[in-house]
């Protein structure tokens, strides 16, 4: 990924990896802040959907890459407006305050 | 408050997190280092090719007896030599040029074994006469101007051509050619012969066993430059008839099917053609920087087995076989066959160019494989909507029967006559359908998902959906545009030549044409 | 001058232009047929007519080689697609050209990229191949293949009267699933509905976006408008669906004064509300300027599609490229664009940018000058999409 280095490749996935951290970490405090509980499998089911919709751009940008460039957007639109729609299905559940009865 | 009600505090979180985050940091470390050292990626100038490591996919799982439309349906007959088009060619244009024949004299008259070939086909010759004619607009197009716009694609195909492989005086070739040394020398020159001379040793040397014998020749055949290497048993089925260099008039009257008895074992190995210049075919692509390296290591790989008292003969492209490479390439277990003709492999797609050595060593043979690549292209059919000629096959599943096997029948008549129209310098090559193909593509992990979700898949969800994505995500151009703007085309291609191909950049050249493709 | 005056002022010279477009490429599209004839193919010439519907000409530089080119139509997307063959002495089909094409430009670059033209290159007139239309373009591959058929028969001077295939038992399901669907709204709307409207509304709403749009993708839009107005329905389509959708959605707009359509049955608002509802999003401030602006372009498109006789120059929603993957690359820009918006503001397009939303508002104040209307049409769907 770094061409002409053979180090840089693996200190930014390790940067990478600590960064996620970082994200669920936020993720927990976001959940607080809207007064919900914080119940791992739904921490997770969220965090997911982002990973997911991270391998699609990441798809999108690498056809992009291979001088696929209208491939890529499509790649990107089709793919990921139905995880962006998940993700906000979750953040209903999950997130959003709950509607007083 | 909040401490009491859960498990593990916020304080004792982040310390227990903490070391775990260090520990696996260290380790990590370490294993990176220990990767980085022993990487194919450390051995500058040497890249992952001759490590080995272009030869990614791994095969074992899907091994199977026989490949892809090789179950015989009816009695196997070898191919006639004239069978194969470019020694067809050869013959048909000597003829026309002895006087002995004219067109005007219609296909009854064609003497020889050319004849027959072309009565028991109607219509081809039509299509043959015509590709010549084409031939002749298309040099005629080259001397006015397309010279200047694929300046650099036709010198770049000559380097290979003219500069590396066939400095055809018939001294010069790489490999050598028996044919070359029978023309020199007036004798004839026997496989019995050939293929043993320059062994110096008195006894071959042994192999420890079969299978020692196949790791050393494949790690040798990478070592020489090839991304992937296949063996397998010589089956003289796909052995042309009335064919061997180096006897007179390549053994056309008088070889027959004799097969020479040392004949046992077929070394497969071959390399891809540019990934960009083929995407943006025509024009600006070409075969021979595959085939050069795919001879040079032909000629390697003979010399090396000779050198371990082995007799070796290399069989390699433009035109100098006494075999069908296709059915090999599939029985040593490196790929499939395809609907256009070609045999896809996973790695490389479309975009695979071998050569061979046959020699008599016991190797412990490949096993063909089944990758559901011959199934995808059931419904994909991309490349018959591509081909600018019309020469690949429409129908849903293989119906001609070619010598006793069904399969998909490139119409290679059309297809040549492409060749001979295109905007090329040599008329020698179309490859629209190697660019097009959904297979040919780089190695980056979204392919590698593809190439190793897809055969495992026994629903074929997975090749629906990413047939729909290629069908829907992917532009391609209309069929005719692709052929010379003489011809009714645009000269588009699939995908923009690469910058350093495009004469425009670099010499004095006014473009005075468009661009179709993407870039 | 008051407001009103102003614009019934404006509707009227709406009305003008579109029928002065109408006029202006009725004039343009005369002595056309034989330009585009010449110019299939730069190999013929000297091209005259021999029978209605059949060419003669030669190949250049060989006057003695004859070629023959037939034209036929067949009812399309969008109207009559008009095909052209050239056929050679042996009766060997040498060229196959669109000569007018009233279909969306996808759906035949969709067609013709699966080769369904070319795979009458090189047969003979009397041995057609089996040729399979494109799925995701079904019309506009039977209309071609048809067409190629038709245009070889009236070259061989035996042609058939057309099929009326536009009446298969298929079309008729449509047609009734669509009547289906507005009578229920009908319903619904009425006093005589005594159960939750809200959810009954939704519910239709989610019905018609299955059917209308996922399954028949018959949908109408403002070309279907221009195709009502400019009599190519007349020479017949390849389906009549979306046409009959439009007809009672005008009818019933104007016999129970409320715009049932927009709100119970639009398939693309049904996908615009259903995102909307997930993060309960409310609608956006529609600005003055974003009105007018949103009917001036509607008011051109519909004038370019009538001045060139082509009903899908007038297409730039994305219902086609939602429900059948129609359409150019920037219209699915565009529509990933509105979708994602649908989750933060309800009913972008519905309220920003449709077009038949423009043509609703136009007969809407058209009709107010009609004095026994009271309540105003708006109110009443405004009614019902905030429920």
């Amino acid at each position: 990924m770094f061409p002409g280095s053979t180090m840089l490749n693996y200190i930014f996935w390790m940067m990478m990896g600590a960064l996620q951290v970082l994200i669920v970490m936020g993720l927990v405090e976001l959940l607080k802040s809207h007064g919900r509980k914080i119940v791992w499998w739904q921490v997770s089911l969220i965090y997911l959907g982002f990973a997911v919709f991270c391998s699609v751009i990441a798809g999108g940008t690498t056809l992009m890459g291979e001088y696929e460039t209208i491939a890529g957007w499509y790649f990107i639109g089709v793919l990921g407006l139905p995880v962006v729609i998940c993700l906000a299905i979750l953040a209903r559940l999950f997130v959003m305050k709950k509607k007083s009865a | 408050m909040k401490t009491e009600a859960c498990g593990v505090s916020r304080r004792n979180f982040l310390k227990f997190g903490g070391v775990a985050a260090a520990a696996s940091t260290l380790a990590g470390s370490g294993a990176a280092g220990f990767a980085i050292g022993r990487s194919d990626d450390a051995y500058t100038g040497y890249g992952r090719t001759y490590q080995g490591a272009d030869q990614f996919f791994n095969r074992e799982p899907f091994r199977c007896e026989t490949p892809a439309m090789m179950d015989p349906v009816g009695k196997v007959e070898r191919p006639e030599w004239t069978g194969y088009l470019f020694l067809r060619l050869r013959a048909l244009v000597t003829i026309i040029k002895s006087g002995e024949w004219t067109p005007d004299m219609g296909v009854d008259k064609l003497p020889g074994p050319v004849g027959d070939h072309y009565r028991s086909r109607p219509g081809e010759l039509k299509i043959m006469l015509e590709s010549l004619q084409r031939s002749v607009k298309r040099t005629q197009a080259w001397e006015d101007g397309k010279h200047e716009r694929y300046a650099l694609a036709g010198a770049y195909n000559m380097a290979y051509r003219k500069g590396g492989m066939d400095n055809s005086d018939r001294t010069n070739r790489i490999p050598a050619d028996p044919d070359d040394e029978h023309m020199r020398t007036g004798k004839p020159v026997p496989p019995e012969d050939w293929d043993f001379r320059g062994i110096w040793r008195k006894k071959p040397m042994e192999f420890k066993s079969p299978a020692h014998a196949s790791k050393l020749v494949k790690r040798m055949a990478h070592q020489f430059g090839m991304s992937l290497v296949g063996i397998a048993k010589f089956d003289p089925r796909f052995m042309f008839k009335g064919l061997m260099r180096g006897m007179p008039n390549k053994g056309h009257e008088t070889w027959g099917d004799k097969v020479p008895k040392h004949w046992k074992s077929i070394i497969v190995f071959g390399v891809p053609m540019n990934w960009d210049g083929t995407y943006s075919a025509i024009g600006y692509s070409t075969s021979f920087d595959a085939y050069f390296r795919s001879r040079c290591a032909a000629s390697l790989m003979e010399q090396f087995l000779k050198e371990l008292g082995h007799p070796a003969r290399a069989q390699f492209p433009g035109s100098n076989y006494e075999i069908m490479m296709s059915p090999y390439v599939q029985m040593a277990g490196l790929g499939q066959y395809s609907r256009a003709g070609l045999v896809m492999v996973p790695e490389l797609g479309a975009n695979f160019r071998p050569a061979a050595v046959i020699t008599d060593i016991e190797f412990e043979y490949d096993k063909p494989i089944d990758v559901k690549m011959a199934d995808f292209c059931l419904k994909c059919k991309i490349c018959a909507e591509q081909c600018p000629s019309g020469a690949i096959p429409f129908d849903d599943t293989p119906q001609t029967v070619v010598r006793g096997f069904k399969r998909w029948r490139l119409d290679e008549e059309k297809c040549y006559q492409q060749w001979a129209s295109g905007p090329t310098q040599d008329g020698l090559g179309c490859r629209v359908c190697v660019g097009v193909c959904p297979y040919s593509r780089k190695n980056t992990w979204i392919h590698t998902i593809s190439r190793e979700l897809e055969p495992r898949d026994p629903t074929g969800l997975v090749a629906d959906g990413l047939l729909a994505m290629q069908k829907n995500f992917f532009k391609f151009q209309e069929a005719e545009d692709y052929r010379s703007d003489w011809d009714g085309g645009k000269e588009s291609s699939y995908h923009n030549p690469p910058w350093w191909l495009r004469a425009e950049n670099f010499l004095n050249v006014e473009k005075d044409w468009e661009y179709h493709g993407m870039d | 001058m008051s407001r009103k005056r102003v614009e019934q002022i404006l509707a009227l010279a709406s009305i003008c232009f579109l029928f002065a477009a109408w006029f202006a490429g009725g004039v343009r599209s005369k002595g056309e047929i034989l330009e585009q004839i010449k110019n299939i193919s730069s190999q013929i010439q000297g091209v005259t007519q021999i029978r209605p519907q059949v060419f003669e000409g030669y190949r250049r530089g060989n006057p003695s080689e004859k070629l023959y080119i037939g034209i036929a139509g067949h009812p399309s997307y969008g109207g009559l697609l008009q095909v052209a063959i050239v056929v050679n002495s042996n009766q060997t089909i040498e060229r196959v050209a669109l000569l007018q094409d009233t279909d969306t430009g996808t759906y035949i670059t969709k067609v013709l990229g699966n080769g369904v033209l070319d795979a009458f290159l090189g047969h003979k007139t009397s041995q057609f191949p089996q040729v399979d239309a494109v799925s995701g373009a079904t019309l506009t591959s039977t209309a071609m293949i048809k067409g190629v058929e038709k245009a070889a028969a009236s070259i061989h001077g035996s042609f058939q009267p057309k099929e009326k295939d536009a009446f298969s038992k298929e079309e008729v399901v449509k047609a009734a699933a669509t009547l289906g669907l507005f009578l229920t709204a009908v319903f619904i709307s009425s006093r005589f509905f005594r159960w939750n409207k809200k959810y009954a509304r939704l519910g239709l709403l989610g019905v018609s976006t299955v059917i209308l749009g996922g399954l028949y993708g018959a949908q109408f839009s403002l070309s279907s408008f221009v195709l009502l107005l400019s009599g190519g329905w007349t020479k017949g389509l390849g389906s009549y669906t979306s046409l009959i959708c439009l007809i009672l959605a005008l009818l019933f707009f104007f016999t129970t004064r409320k715009n049932l359509y927009c709100a119970m049955i639009c398939p693309f608002g049904g996908v615009q509300e259903g995102l909307g509802r997930i993060t309960r999003c409310s609608p956006p401030r529609k600005r003055e300027w974003m009105k007018w602006s949103a009917r001036l372009f509607t008011l051109f498109a519909m004038g370019m599609a009538l001045y060139f006789r082509n009903a899908s120059n007038a297409t730039y929603e994305p219902f086609g490229m939602v429900f059948s993957f129609i359409g150019s690359d920037a219209l699915f820009a565009l529509t990933i664009l509105i979708l994602l918006a649908s989750l933060f503001v309800r009913r972008p397009w519905c309220t920003l940018f449709c077009p038949v939303t423009c043509v609703f508002d136009f007969l809407a104040f058209v009709r107010s000058w009609v004095p026994f209307n009271r309540e105003p049409w708006n109110e009443g769907r405004k009614k019902e999409v905030a429920s």
